[in-house]
């Protein structure tokens, strides 16, 4: 039985992720409740925290990054990501270029 | 030229692979969302700022809750894909419970935001807050919907391929949304609290 | 119960009854004929409700002619007013009525025409390149299609209850907000492109689970035809930007539906927000116009050269390029809104960049072409006019990608005849290109090919006549969209562009008479062996039409050009036939389609009951489908082997 397959019959991934989760989730939440944040790297460390869930949920709960070739659901995935970031983030530098320049 | 199996034989390949297209295209929709957030979160108006607004422990239990139902549609996933429809049933149950109770609190932090004259009317930031929370919560009754009609029909037909795609396919979807949540939970919620 | 509408709703001028009219004449006479023929109970259970992607991919076409002709209209309708309209003459069009046109034109072109006869082509195409029985999910194919036609409905709507938005295409806040176009206009606008959006998106998915699941064995990806892989790419392109404008366009609605504050001039909303997420899904969007005609090249121009296509690696790896780089140009649509030198420089330099990729395509179909046997069919007339008029319209739009040239030219008619250059050029040329190379294949005879190349002589000279004056008029200072202008320098040009019209009108013309000759002819032209053109990939290994399902058995490819490969190899098919595992129709589309023009239109109008009836309706038909069992059915093997003997349907 090959990894994925594995994976998609048994509940030890899922425990393991939902343990891990439930850790990320009381720590970030005790960071910005117990530091009042306003520093930038507190900032940071949370969202990071978020991002590591997340990913730590595609792999232990949606089976993600096991399959064979061709990978197509890592490969859309990754696109996908992506194309998040370029239009979050292009859209944030764009609006705030244009906030600082066309301010009155 | 030779004969070749009919362009059913893999069909929970494609399903699968298709619903997860779907899932991504979600991904982009809520993604603009997050930018749009992102962009007007500021525009308060000296109306109340996210750090009174929000009540983080309140919002900490519904983030447990479905990070929880998460889970319990990952257990039934497995045993649907073990063949063993009652605890497959059992499981997708918890969930859909689960689901309702993330939902009702949801709906009363919503409604408790309105009534104190915090609705999507009045700034910015409130719109662009009820957007992408409301597309989230919607999202959720839209699958609290679907579970009880694939219910029915493993009620009905036990764990067939049918049933078993669809059950894969209500997973995937249910734990994505947990996901986008992380990101909520993380990005609203939390860095609200900073200022 | 009415809602906001009212006798009000049913008050135009003389032209738009006169369009309005028309187009109830032409649907009555249609309706009429139908029942006539009795052809309703045909109509419903061969094509409406069918399943089979040659039909969807016909239907797709027939509802595209019918918008392109609209647009046509809309276009001859501008070139008479702006031919006249100059100093104290003020023309025959209202400015509103004139500001309903434009938005019309641009809506209709770009997402009924473009998008519909590609989507068209593709669904004819695509499942037989890859030697595959149909699309991957048949049933959302059919889906997909309702929606598209159903959303399509509200420019013909919006002639007599109503009026359309007289925004321009790209619908832009505030002056799309609440506030300054609260009547039903923009959310004719915006249901419109919504409803046809979420079916784009669903075809994207389609699509590109099929190329990328269902491809016949031995097909690689680097065995497959550029079509396919130029397909490819455009679906990437669709599902990864149409989730933009959903939301984009979901918040637009929001905005004037429940007064949400997200792209107001006040209360901290952010109209140039909405200018910003409108460009990162429309700059995509241009490119997913394009890149099935560049695959529709790829096929025509080694076929008629008789040599294999120049450069295959080369030109998968532009497709890819070009794809990755449509995501980071987007603001070269709005240098001008102030975001300042160093954003401005960024996005005009990849804007520079992606002009690369196309030039290697371009310059590879042209070595195919060198020393090959070329013959000069439609299809290449059409393609030689392509590369002189979208080479043109390339040339410009990167004159254009430099910010500083753009703040003169920046929504100019010099931009007008740039995007035409290379939409009218690329997408419709590709479009003309196609349609008569494949036409064989699916209807079972060649076109004519005199009036063909009338037609094209027209079309081209006439596009020339009518959209190179724009660029002068562009430089000399006239701006898009005007109703009326008093630079009398300006009014020669105008005059020509309208008699360029004329020609194009004409073209259209002998292509209705090509269509006719085509039918007249047919049987002195019929194709018997399903490879007129001497073709190279594999939907020409089927007999013309080919039966239902495709292939009595599925392909097996060792080579690109699998076809040419089988012919000079000399491969035979083996008798051993086996059973066929077909979908079978469904009604399921044409139910989800009528709903949502139902609820989108209770919407509109704000009959809440009608909207939530529709809805309904939708959920209805989506829970009805759940439950169905009877979804598909077996052809046996003796059943196959009488269809292939008698020589299919």
């Amino acid at each position: 039985m090959d990894k994925f397959h594995g994976w998609t019959v048994s509940t030890k991934p899922l425990h393991i992720g939902l343990i891990l989760s439930v850790i990320l989730i009381l720590a970030s939440y005790r960071i910005v409740t117990y530091y009042h944040l306003t520093n930038v790297g507190l900032i940071m460390g949370v969202f990071a925290l978020g991002i590591v869930q997340a990913l730590l949920q595609l792999v232990f709960f949606m089976h993600l990054g096991l399959e064979n070739r061709p990978y197509w659901y890592m490969i859309t995935f990754l696109f996908t990501a992506l194309i998040v970031l370029i239009v979050v983030g292009g859209t944030i530098w764009i609006m705030s270029n244009l906030n600082y320049h066309l301010m009155p | 030229m030779k004969a070749f199996p009919d362009m059913y034989h893999d069909q929970y390949s494609r399903t699968i692979f298709g619903f997860w297209m779907y899932l991504l295209t979600d991904f982009i929709l809520f993604g603009t969302f997050f930018a749009v957030y992102a962009v007007l979160r500021k525009s308060v108006l000296g109306g109340t700022p996210p750090d009174v607004l929000f009540e983080l422990p309140y919002t900490l239990w519904q983030t447990l809750i479905l990070l929880g139902s998460a889970y319990t549609i990952g257990m039934g996933g497995a045993f649907a894909h073990r063949k063993q429809a009652s605890k497959a049933m059992l499981f997708f149950g918890i969930t859909f419970l689960l689901g309702v109770l993330f939902l009702g609190l949801e709906g009363r932090e919503l409604a408790r935001f309105i009534a104190s004259g915090n609705s999507w009317q009045n700034s910015a930031f409130l719109s662009s807050f009820f957007t992408l929370v409301g597309t989230h919560g919607a999202h959720i009754l839209f699958g609290l919907l679907w579970m009880v009609l694939i219910l029915i029909s493993v009620a009905q037909d036990g764990i067939t391929a049918q049933t078993l795609r669809r059950l894969t396919c209500m997973r995937m979807f249910w734990q994505f949304l947990n996901i986008l949540w992380v990101f909520v939970f993380t990005i609203v919620y939390l860095m609200g609290e900073i200022q | 119960m009415f809602g906001r509408l009212s006798e009000q709703a049913l008050k135009h001028d003389w032209i738009e009854y006169m369009a309005g009219g028309s187009m109830v004449l032409g649907g009555l006479v249609a309706f009429l004929l139908i029942t006539y023929y009795r052809k309703w109970g045909t109509l419903w259970k061969e094509w409406f409700t069918s399943v089979d992607h040659k039909r969807i991919g016909m239907m797709y076409l027939v509802v595209s002619f019918v918008m392109l002709f609209k647009g046509l209209v809309d276009a001859g309708m501008m070139r008479g007013q702006q031919a006249f309209a100059c100093g104290e003459s003020f023309g025959y069009l209202g400015a509103s009525h004139f500001q309903q046109i434009f938005t019309a034109h641009g809506v209709t072109m770009i997402f009924f025409v473009g998008m519909g006869v590609m989507f068209g082509l593709i669904n004819l195409v695509l499942p037989l390149q890859i030697g595959a029985r149909d699309v991957a999910f048949p049933v959302l194919n059919n889906i997909s299609f309702w929606l598209f036609t159903f959303s399509g409905m509200y420019i013909f709507v919006s002639l007599i209850l109503g009026f359309f938005a007289g925004t321009g295409w790209s619908c832009y806040p505030p002056l799309a907000g609440l506030k300054y176009n609260p009547g039903v206009g923009v959310d004719y606008w915006l249901w419109t492109v919504q409803i046809s959006g979420i079916g784009s998106m669903l075809s994207g998915i389609n699509f590109l689970v099929t190329i990328l699941k269902m491809r016949c064995p031995g097909m690689t990806l680097r065995r497959m035809p550029i079509f396919v892989w130029a397909i490819l790419a455009t679906m990437i392109l669709v599902v990864f930007a149409f989730p933009i404008l959903t939301a984009t366009i979901a918040m637009l609605s929001t905005d004037r539906l429940i007064d949400t504050k997200i792209f107001t001039a006040d209360y901290g909303g952010s109209p140039m927000l909405f200018i910003n997420l409108f460009w990162a899904w429309g700059h995509p969007e241009v490119y997913i116009l394009v890149l099935p005609a560049f695959g529709i090249f790829s096929e025509i121009v080694p076929v008629f050269s008789k040599k294999r296509l120049f450069g295959y690696t080369s030109m998968v790896w532009a497709i890819v390029a070009i794809t990755v780089l449509s995501f980071i140009v987007w603001l070269h649509h709005f240098f001008t809104m102030g975001a300042g030198a160093n954003v401005n420089a960024f996005f005009g330099i990849m804007t520079m960049i992606i002009a690369v990729p196309t030039g290697v395509k371009i310059f590879n179909w042209l070595f195919t072409m060198f020393r090959g046997k070329i013959q000069f069919t439609t299809p290449m007339y059409w393609f030689l006019g392509f590369v002189l008029i979208f080479t043109i319209g390339g040339m410009t739009g990167v004159l254009m990608s430099i910010p500083a040239a753009d703040f003169q030219i920046h929504n100019s008619l010099f931009l007008v005849a740039h995007f035409h250059f290379v939409i009218i050029g690329g997408v419709l040329f590709g479009f003309f290109a196609g349609f008569t190379y494949w036409f064989p294949k699916f209807i079972g005879f060649k076109m004519n090919e005199s009036f063909g190349k009338v037609a094209f002589w027209f079309w081209m000279i006439g596009f020339v006549v009518a959209f190179f004056p724009l660029f002068i008029l562009g430089f000399m200072g006239a701006t898009r969209r005007m109703d009326h202008y008093s630079v009398s320098a300006w009014q020669p040009l105008f005059v020509v562009a309208a008699l360029g019209a004329i020609l194009i009108f004409i073209g259209v013309g002998f292509q209705v008479l090509q269509i006719l000759a085509t039918i007249k002819e047919r049987k002195r032209n019929r194709d018997t062996t399903g490879d007129p053109w001497d073709g190279r990939t594999l939907e020409w290994s089927t007999s013309s039409p080919p039966p239902f399902y495709n292939f009595a058995m599925t392909p097996e490819v060792k080579t690109r050009d699998p076809f040419w490969e089988m012919k000079r190899s000399g491969v035979r098919a083996t008798q051993e036939y086996e059973e066929i595992h077909m979908p079978k129709n469904s009604a399921v589309g044409f139910w989800i389609g009528l709903f949502s023009f139902i609820c989108s239109f209770g919407v509109i109008w704000w009959m809440w009951w009608l909207a939530a009836l529709g809805a309904v309706g939708i959920l209805a038909a989506i829970i009805t489908r759940f439950y169905v069992k009877d979804v598909d059915y077996h052809l046996s093997k003796e059943e196959v082997k009488r269809l292939e003997e008698k020589g299919s349907p």
